[in-house]
């Protein structure tokens, strides 16, 4: 089990290098506009028609607390309790495959937000993955967990 | 083949075979109760269709099946293997009855007894408790025993020969699914999917090639354009149904039974044509007919019964639907003997699904809820028509499972009702599309009552009470709630609040009238509702989400929920609701009051439900004579009383006092109407002014309580008023109120005396009884309910029981006005249970009361 490499989609936001299991992964599409939810919350972008199923857009960067310069182009639909939810991100790069050995826990001086969200952290040459727990990044978007 | 015949083998198929597979498995697991529950209503479902189809043989076979394992169920024994074994040897012979059916039409010729005998064998030694021997355990097992005898009689040979074993267990007769063409529902929601993403290419084909004229692409586009639109259409209409889909089965059913049971029984079916979608329909076909046949089993009487019971010798089983405020509501009605709360109580306690103190908790209507529990009979004897109560059971269940409610009501000696809802977030729902702040929302249809489009040339205009905007509409004062508030998105909250150029979409919920504040509004579409991510499911004005045919998502919003994110609260309608629609208020001493501004001073505050309307008059029309300000309303002459001077605007408002019933009204002028509030508020002493009750601290701000019996309790016309009655002898009737808010004693007062109600009160029961001794008399009491030093109840109680005021009518006037409260009321001895808030019913109650009092006196 543990000596199974980890597929990895790297993606940015604000600058950092961030990583989403593909395991979770049902398209990834560039971002369109979306139908805002009343009262959902800052947290919630809109809603989106994916071939018939209603996908619902969560600003990751607002999840993660990092600036609200709302600067994400793409769309990285994740499937969750049956439900669609489309993470948004600057960029989408590469699937790496990296080893669950080389995987280190989250530094603890990094945001309590990154801790909650993040699963670990890889040291790569082109700087520091945190892989993202996509069903908390959804769960942390839930309208009840913020103060509006 | 018979339609009917051929859905039922094909359904018994695939029961059969769920059976057989649930059966191996209770063998290993004998207690596990939820599988023997299905194993149950499986065989049930079955024995009640051959029931009706006339198939004897069948029935008798699963009945006793039925039996044997209905003893596992109430007894709590285990089932044996040897149980198992001959459980299925039965189901193994209503696969070869099936068979038959499906090659010949119709039952072979011959007789199960053998079977029946054998299972009667086990049925009684489970009954005694005996364990049955190994071996006896074996030989059932394996040998088989009732079904090698009739085989023979067969009139398929071949069949013979595929006696019961396992490989004809997996392999249901092929040809039932042959004739029918069963799609499932997944199959349709794919396709449904798949149409709208059809729809979302063609829109972006479309605005590809908009940019392009003379494309060569437009005509063949065009023609997509309609072909998809029909597909799409088609795709929608495979999902709905006519109910009445699920109710051709029953006449016949009632047929049968009717004779069966040698009764009378009509069968009325309404509104077959409301649709439902598929699914809905599916789930509750099943529900409906046991439902149907309990009716019929339970509820009407025999003809004989029913004529003693000065009836008509036939009964009738009402069914009925239709669509109503977002639901599908259909109802089981039939004019019968009723279920005997007294009767579920016992059969409760008898059975052990609760205990007496729980019960002694509980409302009839919560005791009659016991009849959807599992396990639960009140037939005294075991019928093949409706069973063990298995029905119910299931009923609830697959009702449940869809999101749906089901609720029994039931007088005894005039009948029973089911009223099943069904909400729509499984069907297709008309919606109107609003939009505002740029987007679009979808509204219930079914909620919306009217629209209406405001624009400084209309007659209706958008008015601020207080902050709170309102609409004058048909002598009614309609609460609005401006849609910005609540869509806003995120901290940017823009107050492009125009209320001058909008709609208003009237939405009715039953129970309150209010409007929501739009920009626009767009149209209508027929929608599928489709739930809004589980994340979001919090969100109390959003009731789903769909998507339109132009391929976009657009927000449901859910009209109960706006009214409730908006503080609209039900008891504003108090006007034109019932006492059972107020019962949901009942938070002890909430009052409704409206706050407004004379020209000086803090704050005014008057209970609304005193307040008949407010108006706006001209200040041509008002004139100042003689120390009196008068203003001609409704043809007559009103006083106006201005406590803090006449404000110097052109238009004067005044909130209008009067008792409808004698068109006597008066006035009192206001500088500006503040605000409705919801609010506990206690009288602080100190003020002595005229007109008022004193200062009271709401929602922690100082206001000046109006006293209307300042205004009223010197004016001439109160007096002539109520002489004028009592020589009608239709009034004056002496009323005591009983209260301890000194609060509602005042608001009380003019209130009855304006009415002509001859008007004595006391601060408590204490004060009553003491007059009871001093030999005071009155026609009716009103009495509050919560006091401190003994409550209503108790004083009704009393009065009732040991004292000579036991023939004088009470009426309890409470802020709680629950069913509950409201019985509990009734057992003490009030005539009525009236709402405090609710102005107007009670003086139609104290009205009734009396009238029938004098009816009552007149008679004897």
């Amino acid at each position: 089990m543990t000596d199974q490499p980890l597929k990895i989609l790297s993606v940015m936001l604000g600058g950092q290098l961030f990583g989403i299991d593909i395991g979770h992964i049902s398209d990834i599409l560039p971002r369109q506009d979306d139908t805002p939810v009343p009262q959902a919350g800052r947290r919630i972008s809109g809603l989106i028609n994916l071939r018939g199923h209603i996908v619902t857009l969560i600003h990751v960067r607002l999840c993660l607390g990092l600036s609200s310069q709302d600067t994400s182009k793409m769309n990285v639909v994740i499937e969750y309790g049956g439900e669609l939810y489309g993470l948004l991100f600057d960029e989408v790069g590469d699937i790496l495959d990296l080893d669950r050995v080389d995987m280190e826990s989250v530094p603890s001086v990094l945001d309590e937000r990154w801790h909650g969200l993040g699963q670990g952290v890889f040291r790569l040459p082109q700087g520091l993955l945190i892989l993202l727990d996509a069903v908390k990044l959804v769960e942390s978007a839930r309208p009840e967990n913020i103060f509006l | 083949m018979d339609d009917i015949i051929a859905e039922f083998i094909s359904e018994t198929q695939e029961g059969l075979t769920e059976l057989d597979t649930a059966l191996i498995a209770f063998e290993s697991r004998p207690d596990d109760r939820q599988l023997l529950d299905k194993i149950f209503r499986t065989l049930h479902t079955i024995k009640g269709t051959c029931g009706f189809l006339g198939l004897m043989r069948l029935e008798k076979v699963a009945h006793t099946a039925e039996t044997l394992l209905d003893g596992f169920r109430s007894d709590g024994k285990m089932a044996t293997p040897s149980d198992v074994a001959i459980i299925l040897s039965a189901l193994d012979q209503i696969r070869v009855l099936i068979e038959s059916i499906q090659a010949t039409g119709s039952e072979p010729e011959g007789d199960d007894n053998a079977l029946v005998a054998r299972i009667q064998v086990a049925i009684d030694r489970s009954a005694c408790n005996d364990a049955p021997p190994v071996t006896e355990a074996n030989a059932a097992g394996f040998e088989p025993v009732g079904p090698t005898a009739d085989i023979s009689t067969l009139d398929n040979p071949d069949k013979n020969s595929e006696a019961p074993s396992s490989a004809d267990i997996s392999n249901p007769g092929p040809d039932a699914a042959s004739q029918y063409l069963r799609v499932n529902v997944d199959t349709l929601e794919e396709m449904l999917t798949m149409v709208s993403e059809l729809v979302l290419t063609r829109n972006q084909l479309a605005q590809i090639t908009k940019d392009h004229e003379n494309n060569i692409l437009s005509g063949p586009l065009q023609r997509l354009n309609s072909v998809v639109s029909d597909l799409q259409d088609s795709v929608m209409k495979t999902r709905m149904q006519p109910i009445g889909n699920a109710w051709v089965k029953f006449p016949r059913i009632i047929h049968d039974i009717s004779r069966d049971l040698n009764k009378k029984i009509h069968l009325e079916m309404k509104g077959e044509e409301a649709e439902v979608d598929r699914q809905v329909l599916e789930m509750i076909k099943d529900p409906l007919m046991h439902m149907v046949r309990n009716s019929a089993d339970h509820g009407i009487e025999t003809p004989h019964d029913r004529i003693s019971a000065g009836k008509p010798e036939t009964g009738t089983i009402t069914l009925s639907a239709c669509h109503e405020g977002g639901y599908v509501i259909i109802e089981i009605r039939d004019d019968g003997k009723g279920i005997s709360p007294d009767r579920v109580r016992k059969t409760v306690l008898q059975k052990g699904l609760a205990t007496e103190d729980h019960l002694a908790s509980l409302s009839d209507k919560q005791i009659l809820a016991f009849i959807f529990s599992a396990g639960f009979s009140t037939a005294e004897t075991v019928t093949a028509v409706s069973g063990r109560g298995v029905g119910m059971d299931v009923v609830r269940t697959n009702i449940e499972k869809i999101g749906g409610t089901v609720e029994l009501e039931s007088v005894v000696g005039k009948g029973s009702c089911f009223t099943i809802r069904i909400p729509l977030t499984l069907a297709i729902i008309s919606a109107l599309l609003v939009q505002h702040g740029g987007q679009e929302y979808a509204l219930p249809q079914l909620t919306v009552q009217e629209l209406l489009r405001i624009s400084p040339n209309t007659k209706e205009q958008v008015e601020m009470l207080g902050n709170r905007p309102v609409l004058r509409f048909r002598d009614q004062i309609l609460p609005l709630v401006p849609m910005s508030e609540l869509l806003h998105f995120s901290d940017e909250t823009s107050d492009n609040l125009n209320m001058r150029n909008c709609y208003v979409v009237i939405a009715n919920l039953g129970t309150t009238l209010f409007g929501m504040i739009v920009d626009n509004v767009i149209g209508t579409e027929e929608i599928v509702v489709k739930p809004v991510s589980s994340i979001l499911r919090g969100i109390p004005i959003i009731a789903g989400n769909t998507i339109l045919g132009n391929g976009r998502v657009i927000m449901i919003l859910d009209p109960a929920g706006i009214a409730k994110a908006g503080n609209i609260a039900a008891t504003q309608q108090s006007r034109q609701t019932s006492m059972d629609a107020l019962s949901s208020h009942n938070e002890a001493d909430l009052s409704s009051l409206l706050l407004f501004r004379t020209n000086e001073g803090v704050s005014k505050a008057v209970p609304i439900f005193l307040v008949s309307r407010i108006e706006e008059f001209n200040r041509h029309t008002i004139d100042e004579t003689g120390g009196k300000i008068l203003v001609e309303y409704q043809g007559r002459l009103m006083e106006l009383h201005a406590i803090d001077g006449m404000p110097e605007t052109p238009f004067t408002k005044a909130l209008i006092f009067s008792d409808d019933r004698s068109n006597n009204a008066f006035g009192i002028v206001v500088h500006e109407i503040e605000d409705i509030v919801e609010a506990n508020f206690a009288i602080k002493s100190g003020t002595q002014r005229n007109g008022f009750l004193g200062t009271g601290l709401i929602n922690g701000r100082a206001v000046d309580i109006l006293d209307i019996n300042y205004f009223t309790g010197e004016k001439n016309w109160i007096a002539d008023e109520g002489a004028l009655r009592r020589a009608q002898g239709n009034g004056g009737a002496r009323v005591l109120i009983v209260e301890d808010s000194a609060f509602f004693r005042h608001m009380l007062k003019p209130l009855l005396l304006m009415a002509g109600y001859d008007v004595t009160m006391t601060d408590g029961p204490k004060g009553a009884l003491k007059m009871c001794e001093k030999g005071m008399d009155f026609d009716l009491i009103v009495s509050d309910i919560e006091m401190d030093d003994m409550d209503g109840f108790a004083f009704a109680e009393k009065v009732k029981t040991q004292t000579r005021w036991k023939n004088i009518p009470m009426v309890a006037l409470s802020s709680r006005a629950t069913q509950q409260d409201k019985e509990k009321g009734f057992s003490k001895g009030f005539s009525a249970y009236v709402a405090k808030s609710d102005r107007d019913a009670l003086l139609d109650t104290l009205q009734n009361v009396l009238g029938k009092t004098l009816k009552e006196e007149a008679l004897s």
